[in-house]
């Protein structure tokens, strides 16, 4: 039973309906029995997926960003961006942005912002005669920055896989995400240009006094977590933590967590991380699978003795990947890709953190692009909009962002400069 | 699971042409660990044309330690390099080997492995774990990195010093006078570049290749573990081979030590070159030895016990 | 806790046998307290080297282990709640007898996939391994009871699936508005 064999079936099932975690077990597991392989093996292989430090983060960002979104959190920094921002036309276009940069800080994933967000900035915008269209379009594509920006669930599932430093990867991904929102910005502009009607409204100055001083505990988690990181206190993956017991901290001084909600949370956070855990650990077992094919050496021979400019062979990895992306949830595209993919970016000298934040991009642009796309689905849902819609206002979005992803992959010095300067 | 009717004797495996033997270790491709070790026997074997080829996966492919040990245990892997420490979570005893000054150096570590006295060890394995202990190779002596020198046992007072979190690794911090404190290795460098820890310990080679030489000013060359890695076979697969291919392997695998060691000196001595020509880390080479390893040994003598106790004990007998 | 707490919506509004609310809340607990282990390690990792005790090694470990136990044990809680991360390009099929036929064959194919992992389990729990984890020594045959008692009601989960009509809500299926999506 070849490796071919396998990823057919896992494609089979997908379409099948069958939970990803599942599908992609199914053909190995199968594999595993054709090979006769001992019992006990494949959930072996799968558990130890899982069973690393690294990863642990990933549970406990998703709490922090689960808090942040039911204490209110996200409404203090929307109500700041309108003071920065709403002054100007179209301005409520650049708090949209701003909010996604602002909550980006707190949250490590694409879903999250869209969900919670959306429902805010879409009835705003719109309420403000700002076309649906283009309110969605704009919500979807800043919801990009959030798994982006650091902390980062596909950053630390990334550095895991790839065993690269978690901190060179946050910090690299800043520059990044300031240059997708800086991208959106600039389509906000010229849309703005010819939609006279949407003036700004400028903050009354009490308005805007409580809403700075309001946004005052949530801007502290960022910079516990980047000076608790930076200063020797904790490290990436104890800083975690130490930022959910901050949120938590917040959401009880705020007075917006009952018992009966932290239990929600708790709740919400253990099946969100148990969900994307699952996946993780089939995406192990399928590893061991391609690794034992000798997968990685195939295609890296091929792509050898097809091109040696490391620009055309990222290039061509932008191009599969956004492929990849568009059908499969991005932490079982990485799993899997990663352990193909980064040798051979490694052998065409490509750095592994570069090549990190290129990889994460490319799967996010495919939650904004059918037939998966999840943030279209998400956003849809939370303001009731069929899903071709959303994507209709997303696709002018879509050129902006892949500007930013070929600037960054001809670059490497905007993405790697960042981390270098840190010493990480 | 290895109660299979595979077992049915020699005569069963003998012969059998393109046997295919998967051959596992943690390291990087250009590690000695590879280079000169799992890559050099698997070229033995082929030029010995036994009928049988060694096919390598370096660098975790086939999973982490626990788990390609488990791997080998079950016969689903055939071979592995594995640290003694990482061992010892399967048989206990065994785990002694990384003691603290165990050894004195890498011929008194082989020597004691080729000696009668170490058969207890090696039967007590084997009967454990179903798994035969084909050699032992040499990783290089662990050595102190802090942003002070380590001369002395004292010296170590007050800083806080990683080490990595088996009980060997645990009782060897106690036993220099460290104060142990977990981080995970992926965390390391940052925990040293940010002083989230003051020190740690490892080879020359991986302070290097995992460039802890950049955030460290002094190495200090204590030699306090003379690093071994174990060559196991899995036992489904020892009873597979054919008396000949059992003894083309062993060959293999042992021939293979010699080189493995001339590499890791080599490398060890490069890096050093590198490192007094740019000067990136201080070398400390006039660490009082002799105070470390008699606090040490006095220690183990106290707080080891049964047969690890014997273990340790014979190993100095050895000399 | 009477009632099955709620997760943030996505959870089939037809009513559960008391067998089936009682298992959801066991495994939601676990679920939560699994989750509460790994930040109460972590936030401990982090503070105890900043005070005179003695270094604990065994934390990293545990909350690994913790990781572990939350992977599996949530399985079976998720399939009820048709609340894995799923492509449901299917649910907008217009004729219901395709998306009750895939709905079937999925969790078919589901419940035996657990059904294998139950049985890998089964063979490491009481396989009797020598090895134990690094640190703390656990048993490598322990480490693995949660998980076998996860995939056992994963596969039951899946096999009671399959007898009912379909996912709840169809329509809205697509939208997929689970928590789960929207957090990942
Ligand atoms: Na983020
Ligand atoms: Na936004």
């Amino acid at each position: 039973m070849s490796a071919a064999l396998v990823v057919l079936g896992i494609l089979l099932l997908l379409a099948l309906r069958v939970p990803i975690a599942f599908a992609i077990l199914g053909p190995c597991i199968t594999y595993m029995a054709v090979t006769d392989q001992s019992t006990g093996l494949s959930l072996r292989t799968a558990a130890q997926e899982v069973d690393s430090f690294p990863l642990l983060a990933v549970p406990l960002f998703i709490l922090v960003g689960v808090t942040a979104n039911r204490t209110g959190i996200a409404d203090r920094i929307f109500a700041f961006a309108q003071v920065m921002f709403g002054r100007v036309r179209a301005g409520l276009g650049y708090v949209n942005i701003g909010v996604s940069v602002g909550f980006s800080w707190m949250s490590g994933a694409a879903l999250a912002d869209v969900a919670g967000l959306g429902k805010m900035t879409v009835p705003a915008m719109t309420s403000r005669g700002y076309s649906r269209r283009f309110s969605l379009g704009l919500s979807a594509a800043s919801s990009l920055i959030g798994p982006v920006m650091p902390p980062s669930i596909p950053a630390i599932v990334y550095a895991s896989v790839a065993a690269v430093s978690t901190a060179a990867l946050f910090a690299a991904a800043v520059v990044p995400a300031l240059l997708i929102a800086g991208g959106l910005a600039l389509a906000v502009y010229l849309w703005g240009r010819r939609q006279p009607h949407l003036a700004g409204r400028r903050a009354e100055p009490g308005e805007a006094r409580s809403a700075t001083l309001r946004v005052l505990g949530p801007l502290g988690a960022p910079i516990l977590l980047l000076g608790g990181i930076l200063s020797g206190l904790f490290t990436p993956t104890e800083a975690a933590a130490v930022g959910a017991a901050y949120v938590l901290v917040l959401g009880f001084c705020y007075r917006e967590l009952t018992p009966r909600g932290l239990w929600r949370i708790v709740v919400e956070t253990a099946t969100t991380a148990a969900a994307i855990a699952i996946i993780l650990a089939a995406s192990g077992l399928l590893g061991w699978i391609l690794a034992r094919e000798q997968v990685p050496q195939d295609i890296a021979s091929f792509l050898l003795g097809f091109t040696d400019s490391p620009v055309v062979f990222l290039l061509l990895v932008n191009l599969a990947l956004i492929l990849i992306g568009t059908i499969l949830e991005p932490i079982a595209a990485l799993v899997i890709t990663v352990p193909v993919l980064l040798p051979i970016a490694v052998q065409f000298g490509v750095d592994p953190v570069h090549f990190g934040v290129i990889t994460i991009i490319n799967l996010m642009i495919g939650l904004l692009t059918p037939p998966i796309g999840g943030v279209l689905f998400v956003l849809g849902s939370a303001t009731k909009t069929p899903m071709h819609e959303v994507f209709r206002g997303t696709a002018p979005f879509l050129v902006p962002l892949l500007a930013v992803l070929a600037l960054l992959t001809v670059a490497p010095d905007l993405v790697l400069f960042l981390p270098t300067y840190l010493g990480l | 699971n290895d109660t299979g009717n595979e077992s049915g004797g020699d005569s069963g495996g003998s012969g059998e042409a393109g046997l295919t033997l998967s051959f596992a270790n943690s390291y990087t491709e250009d590690h000695p660990h590879t280079r000169c070790g799992i890559d050099l026997v698997a070229e033995k074997v082929a030029d010995a044309d036994a009928g049988m080829t060694v096919e390598t996966f370096p660098n975790s492919q086939l999973g982490g330690n626990t788990e390609t040990f488990a791997s080998v245990m079950s016969g689903d892997i055939d071979m592995d390099v594995q640290g003694s420490a990482a061992l010892g979570s399967t048989y206990e005893p065994i785990g002694v080997f990384d003691a603290a000054y165990a050894f004195d150096d890498a011929d008194h570590l082989f020597g004691f492995f080729d000696s009668d006295a170490s058969d207890p060890l090696k039967d007590g394995f084997e009967e454990a774990t179903d798994t035969k202990i084909l050699d032992v190779w040499y990783f290089g002596d662990r050595h102190f990195t802090a942003n002070q020198p380590i001369r002395e046992p004292a010296d170590l007072d007050g800083l806080r010093m990683r080490f990595p979190d088996s009980p060997i690794y645990l009782s060897n911090a106690e036993a220099l006078g460290a104060d142990a404190t977990a981080v995970a290795f992926e965390e390391v460098y940052l925990a040293l570049q940010q002083g989230t820890v003051d020190g740690q310990e490892n080879p020359i080679p991986t302070i290097h290749s995992d460039n802890f030489d950049e955030v460290q000013s002094h190495i200090s060359l204590s030699s306090h573990q003379i690093g071994s890695q174990m060559i196991v076979v899995s036992g489904q697969t020892w009873d597979k081979l054919s008396t000949e291919q059992q003894e083309v392997l062993q060959r293999a695998v042992s021939e293979t030590r010699a080189e493995n060691r001339a590499c890791i000196e080599e490398a060890e001595a490069e890096i050093l070159d590198e490192w007094a020509a740019e000067g990136t880390i201080e070398v400390v080479d006039d660490v009082d030895v002799e105070a470390f390893r008699t606090q040490a040994r006095a220690y183990f003598r106290e707080n080891l016990d049964g047969r690890s106790l014997e273990f340790y004990e014979s190993f100095q007998q050895a000399q | 806790m009477t009632d099955t707490p709620e997760t943030s919506g996505g959870g089939p509004p037809r009513p559960r046998p008391a067998v089936v609310r009682w298992l959801e809340t066991a495994e939601l607990t676990a679920g939560a307290a699994l989750l509460t282990v790994i930040f109460a390690l972590m936030l401990t990792q982090a503070l105890q080297r900043h005070l005179p005790v003695a270094g604990w090694v065994w934390t990293g470990e545990l909350a690994r282990l913790g990781l572990v136990w939350l992977t599996f044990s949530l399985a079976g809680y998720l399939l009820g709640r048709d609340a894995h991360i799923t492509l449901k390009l299917i649910d907008f099929a217009p004729q219901a007898w395709i998306r009750r036929t895939v709905w079937i064959v999925a969790n078919l194919v589901v419940a035996a996939v657990c059904l294998a992992f139950t049985a890998e389990a089964v063979e490491l729990v009481f396989g009797g391994s020598p090895q134990s984890t690094p640190a703390l020594g656990i048993p490598m045959t322990w480490v693995y009871v949660i998980p076998m008692v996860g995939l056992a009601l994963a596969v039951l989960r899946a096999a009671t699936n399959a007898l009912l009509p379909g996912p709840a809500n169809p329509e809205t299926r697509p939208a997929g508005t689970d928590a789960q999506e929207a957090h990942r």
